[in-house]
C-alpha cells in the first residue's frame, strides 16, 4: 500500500482484481461497527423495494376516503394518509422509488464523471482545463440549487431526476478520478504497459481505475445518501415525481395540511427518509474511516 | 576532595528533602494489556541539587518527568500507587486547583522538541507573560516587563523585538531558550528538564547546557535532568540515576558512577562509550535489547543481559538499597 | 502578497461566473417542447388556449426569435445593465423583485450561521475535551442524525411541536429585524434552528476532530506544565490553532444553508429569493426564476471568495510574507 500524494488516499499496487478488491472493502466494513450497522440499514431498505409487493398489505395507490387520516390500527399499520392511503404500504413502496431515483442518478454522475476525469488527468493542458472548468461552473452552484433549477425545466418524473441529481455528482467523481490519473501517470508501470503495446483505454481501465476503488466506492456511498435526500426534498417541493406517486418525500407534502389531524403520516415517512440517509452516510463513513481518516474535504 | 563531596551530595537522607518520590508506580492501559512504565521508584531531591536521570528509550525516564508534574496523558495512563512529596506534602493527593498553583510557579518543565512545544500560534512574549499573568497577577505592563527581563537572563539576542516574533520565526537554540525563559519566570524552585539538547545541533547543545547551569547556580534551583546520553548529564549534575525498564537501577554521585560503577547496566554503558584509544577494538555494546514492557523477564529485569548472572536474578527481583557509602545500586552482585 | 491573491481569484472567476450565466441562460432553453408554450402555461394536448398575440409577444420579449448565441449575447448584455426582463405574471423588472427579497434570505442565512456556530464549536470543544463519554456519544449521535435528517421533516416535526401543539413560536410570517427585532427574532428562531441544523451537525463533527487533533500536541502539554487553568489551555491555545481549519470548514459548508434556504423558505413562507425561486417555479415564471437562480449562484461564488481570502489572511505564516 502506498498513499497517493494528490488525494491522500492509500493506492495498492495494480496487481489485484476488482473482486478482491470488492472482498477486502467488505472485510473493512464487517470490522468497523457503525458501518456494519449502515451497511444493514442499506440492504434492509433493498430488500424492501425489490420484494414491495410481498411484504405490504394494501395497494399503494388504493383510495378509502372514508378511511383517510386514521391513526395506526391493526389493519393499517402506520395510519392511513389523507386519501385514506395505507402509510405503511405506501413507505414501503417509497424505498422502491427512493432506490431507483438513486441509482439512476448515481449511475448517472459516476458514468460521466469518470471518463470526464479520465481524459482531463491523462491528456492534461487543455483538455484539463477545459473540462475543470465546466466542473467549477456546476460546482459553482450550491447543492440543491442546481437540481431545482434542472427539474424546473426538464419537469418531473424519473428522467429528469435522473439528470438534475446526477448532474451535481459529477464533478465528484472527476475530481476522484483526475487525481489518481494525475498521480499515476508518471510511474513505472504505466511506462511499461504503453510499451507492451497497451492502448491508452486499457491502461486506465486495467491500471488506473483499480486505484481508486477506495475512494471510488466512499463517494458512491455518500452520493446515494444525498441522492434520497436531494429526491424527497425535491417531491416535497413538488418538483419531483408527481402524485400519486408513493415517494417518501411527496408523502409529506400531502400531509402538511393536516399535519395536526394526523402527524403519524408525517412523521413515518421521515424518519424513514433519515434513516436510509444515515445508512449511507454511515457506511460511506466507515469506509472513509479505514482508509483515508484524515478527510477535510467535502 | 571528590568523594567526600560526592558523599554530601549523594545524601538521598529523608530530612529536609526538597522533593521526595517514594514507591512511585504508573501504568498504561493499553489494548494489548497493562504496561508497568514505572515499577516501584524512590529518590529524593535536595534544594539546588542537580540530579541527572539516564536511560535507554523505554525506560521510563519521561514518563517519570510527567509524573511528577501529573502531566500523565489520563486515559491510557495512571499513577497507581506511591508518593510524591514536595516540601512535605504529597503532589498525588493534590487537587488540580492546586497543582495548577505549582506546576509553573514551584516546579517547572522544559521539554525535548522546542519547535512543538511552543503554540504556534501567539508570541513568544505573549507566551511568556501568560506565566507572569496567572501566576503573579501581574497586570499587562508589567508581564511584558517581566518577559523582556527573563528573556535576558537567557542571553537571547536582542529581548524586545523577539517579545513579538512567532515561534516558527526563531532557530531550535533560540526557541530552546524562549522555553527555559517560560519555565524560569516564576523562579521554580525544581526544574525538570527532560531532554532538553537532545533536538539541537551540537555547538547548539553545548551552549545550552552551559546556560542551564549557570542559570542553576544563579537561582539556586534544583534541577532534574533527564537524557539518554551520559555526556550531558555529566556535565550538568551532581548525582546520576539510571533507569532502566521502569527501575531505578542505579543511584550514585557523578564521580562515583564513572569510576567505580555498581550495576552491571551501567558498567555496560560506560564501556560502550566509544574511546579514540581503543578504535582498533569492536564497540563494545551490552548483548541483546530492552525487555518487552508487558512480558518482562522474573526476578531482575536485566539479566537476561547481564554478563554475571546467577541463578538468584532469575528469580528474585533485587531492591535499589546502599552498596558503597550512600551510592545506591539494584542489584545482588554490584562492582565490576 | 493578499492583495496579489485577491486580484489571482478574481481573475481566476471570470470563466467560472461565465459558464454560470450560460447554465442560468440554457434553464430556459432546455426546456422539452416548445418553452413559450410551457411558459404560457399551454399542455399541448389539451389544445390552445391562447392567442398568436400572446405567443408572438412572449417570444419578442424572450427574444426567442434570434438564434440562440445571440440571444445569449444579448441577454448577457442586458444582464450586465441590471436587467433581467420583466416577470411574466407580475410584469415588474425582475431585478426590482429580486432585491425586496433578497434581504430576507440574507438575513436568514446569517442568523442560521450564527446559530451553527453557537451549537457546533462549543458542542465539538466539548465533546473532545470529554473523549468516549456520554457527552461526547450524544454529540456524536447528534452529528449523524442531524445530517440525515431532512430539513422539511425536521421543520414539519418542530411546526407540529411548537406552533400547533404548544402555540409558542409562529410558523410563518416576517418581520424585518430593523423594525421589529423581538418579533424578527421569534419568526426567525424556528427557521433558523432548522436550516441550520444540518450544517451545524457536521461542523460539530469537524470541530471535535480538530480539537482531538490540537488537545494531543506538544504545545498543549507545555501549556499544561504551565500551570495554565484547563479552561485556559482548551479556549485560548487550543482553540486558536483550531480556527483555520474550523473557518475553512464553515466556508465550505454554507452550501448546505444556501441550498437548504428553499426548503426553509417554503416550509416558513419565509420571503426571500429562494422561495421566490420556487414560486416562480410553480407559475412558469422564467425570468423570475433564472434571476432567483442567478443570485443565489453569485451569493454562494461571492461566499467562497471571501473564505478563501479570509483563511489566507487567517494563516500565520501568509501574513509575513
Amino acid at each position: 500500500m502506498e498513499t497517493n500524494s494528490t488525494t491522500g488516499y492509500q493506492v495498492s499496487l495494480p496487481s489485484r482484481s476488482y473482486s478482491s478488491r470488492l472482498w477486502q472493502a467488505l472485510r473493512v466494513i464487517a470490522r468497523n461497527r457503525l458501518a456494519l450497522m449502515g451497511l444493514v440499514i442499506i440492504l434492509t431498505g433493498l430488500f424492501a423495494a425489490i420484494f414491495a409487493p410481498y411484504i405490504t398489505t394494501h395497494d399503494p395507490f388504493e383510495i378509502n376516503i372514508p378511511d383517510r387520516l386514521q391513526p395506526p390500527s391493526r389493519s393499517h399499520w402506520f395510519g392511513t394518509d389523507f386519501m385514506g392511503r395505507d402509510t405503511y404500504t405506501r413507505v414501503i413502496f417509497g424505498a422502491r422509488t427512493a432506490f431507483q431515483v438513486a441509482i439512476g442518478a448515481v449511475v448517472l454522475g459516476a458514468f460521466f464523471g469518470i471518463p470526464i476525469g479520465m481524459l482531463a488527468g491523462y491528456f492534461g493542458r487543455w483538455v484539463d482545463s477545459a473540462f475543470m472548468r465546466v466542473m467549477d461552473a456546476i460546482l459553482a452552484f450550491p447543492g440543491r440549487l442546481l437540481a431545482i433549477a434542472l427539474v424546473a425545466s426538464l419537469g418531473g418524473g424519473l428522467f429528469s431526476l435522473y439528470v438534475a441529481i446526477g448532474v451535481n455528482s459529477i464533478p465528484s467523481y472527476a475530481r476522484i478520478i483526475r487525481g489518481a490519473v494525475l498521480s499515476q501517470k508518471e510511474k513505472e508501470y504505466v511506462e511499461a504497459a504503453r510499451m507492451t503495446g497497451e492502448t491508452d483505454g486499457m491502461i486506465m481501465y486495467r491500471h488506473i481505475l483499480p486505484n481508486c476503488f477506495a475512494p471510488l466506492l466512499i463517494r458512491l456511498s455518500l452520493d446515494f445518501a444525498g441522492a434520497i435526500l436531494t429526491e424527497s426534498s425535491l417531491s416535497f417541493l413538488g418538483l419531483g415525481f408527481p402524485p400519486p406517486t408513493p415517494s417518501w418525500g411527496l408523502m409529506l407534502k400531502e400531509v402538511s395540511p393536516f399535519l395536526e389531524l394526523q402527524p403519524w403520516a408525517a412523521f413515518i415517512p421521515g424518519l424513514t427518509i433519515s434513516l436510509m440517509i444515515l445508512g449511507f452516510n454511515l457506511l460511506g463513513d466507515g469506509l472513509r474511516d479505514v482508509f483515508d481518516p484524515r478527510q477535510y474535504e467535502r | 576532595m571528590s568523594s567526600i563531596h560526592d558523599n554530601m551530595n549523594a545524601k538521598s537522607s529523608n530530612q529536609n528533602a526538597l522533593l521526595e518520590v517514594r514507591n512511585l508506580r504508573v501504568q498504561f492501559k493499553l489494548k494489548a494489556g497493562i504496561l508497568p512504565a514505572i515499577n516501584d521508584i524512590s529518590f529524593s531531591l535536595q534544594e539546588s541539587e542537580t540530579l541527572g536521570i539516564v536511560g535507554e528509550t523505554g525506560s521510563g525516564k519521561s514518563v517519570m518527568a510527567f509524573s511528577i508534574l501529573r502531566l500523565i496523558p489520563s486515559p491510557p495512563g495512571e499513577i497507581v500507587g506511591g508518593e510524591i512529596l514536595f516540601e512535605g506534602e504529597d503532589l498525588l493527593k493534590k487537587s488540580d486547583r492546586e497543582m495548577q498553583r505549582i506546576r509553573g510557579r514551584k516546579i517547572a518543565m522544559i521539554f525535548q522538541e522546542p519547535m512543538t512545544s511552543l503554540n504556534p500560534s501567539f508570541t513568544v512574549g505573549q507566551q511568556i507573560s501568560e506565566c507572569f499573568r496567572i501566576h503573579m497577577g501581574h497586570s499587562k505592563r508589567e508581564s511584558l516587563e517581566g518577559s523582556q527581563y527573563v528573556l535576558n537572563t537567557v542571553r537571547v539576542p536582542s529581548p524586545r523585538t523577539m517579545m513579538g516574533l512567532y515561534p516558527y520565526e526563531l532557530s531550535g537554540g533560540i526557541r530552546q531558550r524562549v522555553m527555559i525563559a517560560m519555565a524560569l519566570a516564576c523562579q521554580p524552585k525544581v526544574l525538570i528538564a527532560d531532554e532538553p539538547t537532545t533536538a539541537l545541533d551540537v555547538t547548539i547543545q553545548a551552549q545550552i547546557l552551559e546556560l542551564l547551569k549557570e542559570l542553576q547556580e544563579k537561582y539556586k534551583m534544583a534541577l532534574i535532568l533527564i537524557s539518554h546520553n551520559l555526556g550531558v548529564v555529566a556535565s550538568l549534575c551532581n548525582r546520576i540515576g539510571v533507569m532502566y525498564a521502569g527501575s531505578l537501577v542505579e543511584l550514585s554521585g557523578k564521580t562515583r558512577l564513572f569510576t567505580k560503577p555498581l550495576h552491571p547496566y551501567t558498567i555496560g554503558l560506560l564501556r560502550a562509550i566509544p574511546r579514540p584509544e581503543h578504535r582498533d577494538q569492536p564497540l563494545a555494546a551490552i548483548p541483546g535489547s530492552i525487555c518487552d514492557l508487558l512480558d518482562p523477564p522474573s526476578g531482575c529485569k536485566f539479566h537476561p543481559r547481564c554478563y554475571k548472572v546467577r541463578e538468584i536474578c532469575k528469580s528474585d527481583p533485587p531492591r535499589l538499597e546502599k552498596k558503597a557509602g550512600d551510592n545506591q545500586a539494584a542489584c545482588f552482585f554490584p562492582g565490576e | 502578497m493578499l492583495g496579489r491573491y485577491i486580484i489571482q481569484r478574481l481573475l481566476h472567476l471570470i470563466p467560472v461566473l461565465l459558464m454560470v450565466t450560460i447554465i442560468v441562460f440554457l434553464i430556459v432553453h432546455i426546456i422539452p417542447g416548445d418553452p413559450i408554450l410551457v411558459m404560457l402555461g399551454v399542455d399541448p394536448e389539451v389544445g390552445a388556449t391562447y392567442t398568436e398575440e400572446q405567443y408572438q409577444e412572449l417570444q419578442k420579449m424572450l427574444g426567442f426569435d434570434k438564434p440562440v448565441y445571440v440571444q445569449y449575447f444579448r441577454w448577457l448584455m442586458r444582464l450586465l445593465d441590471g436587467d433581467l426582463g420583466l416577470s411574466l405574471q407580475s410584469r415588474r423588472p425582475v431585478m426590482d423583485i429580486l432585491l425586496e427579497r433578497y434581504p430576507a434570505t440574507i438575513y436568514l442565512a446569517f442568523m442560521a450561521f450564527i446559530t451553527v456556530i453557537l451549537i457546533a464549536l462549543p458542542a465539538g470543544t466539548i465533546a473532545a475535551v470529554r473523549q468516549n463519554t456520554i457527552v461526547d456519544y450524544t454529540a456524536m449521535g447528534y452529528a449523524m442524525w442531524g445530517v440525515a435528517i431532512p430539513n422539511f421533516w425536521l421543520g414539519l416535526m418542530l411546526i407540529l411541536l411548537f406552533s400547533l401543539k404548544l402555540g409558542i413560536l409562529p410558523s410563518i410570517g416576517y418581520e424585518s429585524p430593523f423594525e421589529y427585532p423581538f418579533k424578527f427574532l421569534q419568526h426567525v428562531f424556528l427557521p433558523c434552528i432548522v436550516l441550520g441544523t444540518s450544517m451545524a451537525a457536521s461542523v460539530t463533527r469537524y470541530m471535535r476532530a480538530e480539537m482531538l487533533e490540537q488537545l494531543h500536541q506538544d504545545y498543549v502539554r507545555t501549556a499544561r506544565a504551565k500551570g495554565l487553568p484547563p479552561r485556559m489551555v482548551i479556549v485560548k491555545h487550543a482553540a486558536k490553532n483550531s480556527m483555520i481549519s474550523i473557518v475553512t470548514i464553515l466556508g465550505l459548508d454554507i452550501a448546505r444553508l444556501l441550498g437548504g434556504s428553499t426548503i426553509v423558505e417554503t416550509v416558513f413562507t419565509w420571503p426571500g429569493v429562494a422561495s421566490l425561486l420556487l414560486e416562480g417555479i410553480y407559475a412558469r415564471d422564467y425570468p423570475i426564476v433564472q434571476g432567483a437562480v442567478l443570485i443565489i449562484a453569485l451569493t454562494y461564488v461571492a461566499i467562497n471568495l471571501f473564505v478563501d481570502i479570509t483563511y489566507k489572511w487567517l494563516d500565520p505564516r501568509i501574513k509575513l510574507e
